[in-house]
């Protein structure tokens, strides 16, 4: 049963229909990544594939969490179709767990579709021979895991979950990095850059607006395994979480659900 | 001449309607009050001034700290008049560049109280068949469009003006002998960028959620769209301060790098960087006010890794194109046409 | 089947279900009620969507909320028309069977099956998103029929069928309750409904205002005599014989020729006029009671 929801729900995440809009973004992020290298050749083909990652593939990564992770049941509720769903013997764990496992493997493939477009944009087919690319796709899944768990979550505890995943994804991970002390270690953009070993820069991070962590400015000193068991904690115990709360809780469609 | 139907006076009603100029009105007072209503609206509301609040607290922690160096002057010399000095940064300020940093820093919540108010607004309709009812009614087509336009506009600067009134009052209040006063007229120039703003946000929005069925998935394609042309605008920052840290890799300090002027850019970089939605309303912002922005929270200017005021022509009529465009297609989609499910 | 012990369901300050408490047993049974009466409360309750405030609701032994086991006996076609529009009928009805527990051949059987008892098996294999409101609710009667549950419930599944589908409709439930299944109707179109069945089960502002056979509650209005229609060629005659009878309350001879009578104990009065009829060789066209009906009772009920 699990497997039949898990496998049906990615063919449904990952149809043409839901799809396109991610493969105009992968275009556009290629389109800019070439501009962007092309005016930034001094910098370095190591250094501008870091950059353009942190700039865009981290940021999309958060964005296409954001999105299919709302859609595991936030989706459903607000097109109602929950009740079909809700009304079948499957016991709710296994439902939203099956579902929240092909979000997150979603958001891992357009992840990895990322780093190896960006990747060949800044070395060519060469880039497949590169650790530091496969090292990010490496990155990019444990990225999913805890981001789509952890938005999973949000969208568990709270109605229009999208515009508060934005707000974590676009204020919140890019603030708390900036801030003094050890603030940084409370973001997951922090720990993903602590995991690909980039190489850093010596650009200025200009105050809160920083954009220093993406750059490899910004604080890089967290050790690997220590990223590494935070990003699973943070997915385990979201999914865990949500799936108490998903079990305890009543959904009736709404009529006035936007 | 006899008709099944007894009455059929209902047809040929020439009795009083209400002027059309108050048609539109009635869809846009409704649009505006429920998002009044709404408790997460205000949430965002009170979120998006958070620059306004930690400034505040930062001039007033300033002073107290000020005033306590002050009356050690006398006890202590030369070494507390520096530290007076030093620590009065309000006189350094350029208060209307607080009002840009406001608005800056608001970006992201005034996206998200436009996906709030506006993702649903049309989407929503074409979901439950509602433009049946409304286009059914003496409401036009133009009724119908414009009613919609304020009924997400109103909210969204709304949500922009409340916060930055809050500081301007508190300013006029508290800070008017300290440069505030100069600086009162630029806040109608930033209410004119806030009006603006807020209407790209309506017309784009409007646009796309014409285009759908069902509110969540229009704000989503807003949302991408608005961070997709954010992380180019971010690019272009990333590339506007590359010059800055190759020279100081080489060795030189930031205040050197400032003061020999080493830094040599593209021409087009300036203008790029305006290329995003964020972008243009914060060229426009800067424009108005005739400020470049820069480092916020009293902390000291940085010119050599601020980007300069755009053309404020230009970036208006961009963006008023952009509206126009996005508020075309809302036009065309308006149709009553049953939609099934 | 069904146990309802005490229910009480608020929403907030607003209550939807009030004290009820009742047995719902094979065969069909129709919830009634106006707008707002309680009785998609009380499905979603029955269906395991959402808890009893207060009271116990128990499904074949089990407490519903989020309980497999009671939606392995459970088929329920909700009121909504939303489903996944991208699908067509057909994937839309088998995805469903896959949730239920079935392999994908077995699922693409029962589909077929039931794709053919509700008359869509030449239409299903099109996108849902082009169906008509009829069409979508055949599509729902398939997937709610199509475990073979003990219990099916029906909210509003009537809505959008055209005659001949709700003919067909109707087949299908009466044939299921033959077969000992627990079905509860919830309609507005009351006449439709008293064809599958009396057993009725009125709800009112939340409470339970009436359950039990549709007759024997008529019966048990005394506030409201039974109104009964004689049609005749000799109403004087038929009128005068008709006040030599005990039930009778009041008698109107109209223009057209017949005769209204307004009676007690129904039961006592129809063979007393039988017996007159054989006895003065009575010449009787018609005789109806407008009233004995189910629309009668629940106005009755409900004051509407």
């Amino acid at each position: 049963m699990a497997g039949y929801i898990y496998l049906s729900t990615l063919r449904e995440f990952l149809s043409p229909r839901r799809l396109i809009i991610w493969i105009v973004a992968v275009m556009a992020v290629a389109g800019l990544g070439y501009g962007w290298l092309s005016l930034s050749r001094q910098l370095g083909t190591d250094m501008g594939y870091s950059t353009l990652m942190g700039l865009m593939g981290f940021r999309l990564l958060a964005l296409v969490a954001a999105v299919f992770a709302t859609a595991v049941i936030a989706g459903e509720v607000e097109q109602k179709t929950i009740v079909y769903l809700l009304t079948r013997p499957i016991p709710r764990p296994v439902l939203l767990v099956s579902r929240a496992l092909a979000a997150i493997t979603t958001i891992a493939v357009i992840g990895v579709v990322l780093v190896l477009v960006v990747s060949l944009v800044n070395f060519g087919p060469s880039g497949l021979a590169k650790g530091m690319v496969w090292r990010d796709v490496g990155v990019v899944a444990l990225g999913a895991m805890a981001y789509g768990g952890f938005f999973l979550f949000i969208s568990m505890l709270l109605n229009r979950a999208f515009l508060f995943c934005l707000l974590f994804a676009f204020g919140w991970e890019v603030f708390v990095p900036n801030m003094p002390g050890d603030l940084y270690f409370a973001s997951l953009h922090s720990h993903m850059r602590a995991l690909t070993l980039h190489p850093t820069s010596a650009a200025p991070s200009p105050g809160l607006t920083g954009i220093g962590p993406s750059i490899g400015a910004g604080p890089t000193a967290i050790p690997t395994g220590v990223s590494i068991a935070v990003l699973l904690l943070v997915c385990l115990v979201s999914l865990g979480l949500s799936a108490l709360w998903f079990q305890q809780s009543e959904y009736v469609p709404r009529e006035d659900a936007e | 001449m006899s008709s099944p139907i007894a009455d059929l006076s209902y047809r040929t009603y020439d009795g009083p309607l209400n002027p059309p100029s108050a048609r539109w009105w009635v869809i846009a007072k409704m649009h505006t009050l429920k998002a009044f209503r709404n408790r997460f609206y205000w949430l965002f509301v009170g979120l998006s001034g958070w620059y306004y609040l930690v400034i505040l607290t930062v001039i007033f922690i300033m002073q107290m700290v000020s005033s306590n160096a002050t009356e050690m002057v006398g006890t202590s010399g030369e070494a507390a008049n520096e530290l007076v000095r030093q620590i009065q940064f309000i006189d350094r300020f350029l208060w209307k560049n607080q009002y840009l940093h406001g608005f800056s820093y608001g970006q992201l919540t005034y996206l998200i109280i436009a996906l709030l108010v506006g993702a649903g607004a049309v989407a929503n309709d074409n979901r439950s068949n509602a433009l049946l009812v409304y286009l059914s009614k003496p409401c036009t087509k133009l009724d119908y469009v414009v009613g919609k336009f304020f009924g997400v506009w109103i909210p969204i600067v709304t949500a922009m003006v409340v916060p930055s009134l809050f500081f301007f009052l508190y300013g006029m209040m508290s800070y008017r002998g300290q440069g505030f006063a100069l600086y009162a007229p630029a806040f109608l120039s930033l209410v004119l960028a806030m009006a603006m703003s807020a209407a790209l946000h309506t017309s784009i929005l409007l646009g796309i959620s014409s285009l759908m069925k069902q509110g969540r998935i229009a704000g989503i394609i807003y949302g991408a769209l608005y961070m997709i042309t954010n992380i180019f605008t971010v690019m272009i920052w990333a590339f506007w301060l590359q010059p800055l840290g190759q020279v100081r890799s080489n060795g030189a300090t930031t205040n050197a790098i400032l003061g020999a002027e080493v830094v040599d850019r593209n021409p087009l970089l300036q203008p790029a960087f305006y290329g995003s939605i964020d972008g243009l309303n914060i060229g426009l912002a800067k424009a108005l006010l005739n400020v470049d922005g820069g480092n916020g929270f009293g902390m000291p200017p940085d010119p050599a890794a601020t980007v300069p005021a755009p053309n404020g022509f230009m970036v208006f009529w961009l963006m008023a194109a952009i509206c126009a465009f996005w508020l075309f297609v809302f036009w065309r989609r308006v149709r009553a046409v049953e939609v099934v499910g | 089947m069904i146990e309802l012990d005490h229910v009480s369901r608020w929403f907030g300050l607003v209550i939807g279900l009030n004290d009820v408490s009742a047995h719902i047993g094979p065969g069909i049974t129709a919830l009634l009620g106006q707008n707002g009466a309680g009785k998609t409360t009380m499905i979603r309750m029955i269906t395991g969507q959402i808890r009893p405030t207060t009271g116990r609701i128990e499904i074949l032994g089990e407490e519903p909320f989020a309980n497999p086991n009671v939606f392995r006996q459970l088929g329920y076609c909700p009121e909504i028309d939303q489903f996944y529009e991208w699908m067509t009928g057909r994937e839309f009805v088998e995805h469903m069977g896959r949730l239920s527990g079935f392999g994908a051949s077995e699922a693409k059987e029962r589909s077929q099956r039931m794709l053919q008892i509700v008359g869509m098996a030449d239409r299903c294999d099109k996108k849902i998103a082009g169906y008509s409101k009829g069409m979508r609710q055949r599509i729902k009667l398939a997937q709610a029929m199509l475990h073979d549950p003990k219990i099916i419930l029906l909210d509003e599944p009537l809505n959008g069928l055209d005659p001949v589908g709700r003919h067909e409709f109707m087949q299908v439930v009466a044939g299921l309750a033959d077969r000992g299944k627990c079905i509860i109707i919830s309609s507005h179109i009351l006449s439709e409904v008293e064809q599958l069945t009396h057993n009725i089960f009125l709800l009112h502002r939340g409470r339970l205002l009436a359950t039990g056979n549709l007759t024997t509650i008529r019966n048990l209005i005394d506030k409201h005599p039974h109104r009964i229609r004689i049609e005749t060629p000799e109403p004087q005659r038929v009128a005068s014989l008709m006040l030599t009878l005990d039930n009778v309350l009041s008698l109107d001879l109209d223009r057209d020729g017949a005769v209204d009578l307004e009676v007690k104990n129904a039961d006592t009065f129809y063979p007393a006029v039988a017996n007159l009829v054989l006895e003065h060789d009575l010449k009787i066209h018609g005789l109806a009671s407008p009233d004995n009906n189910l629309e009668s009772v629940f106005q009755y009920l409900v004051g509407a």
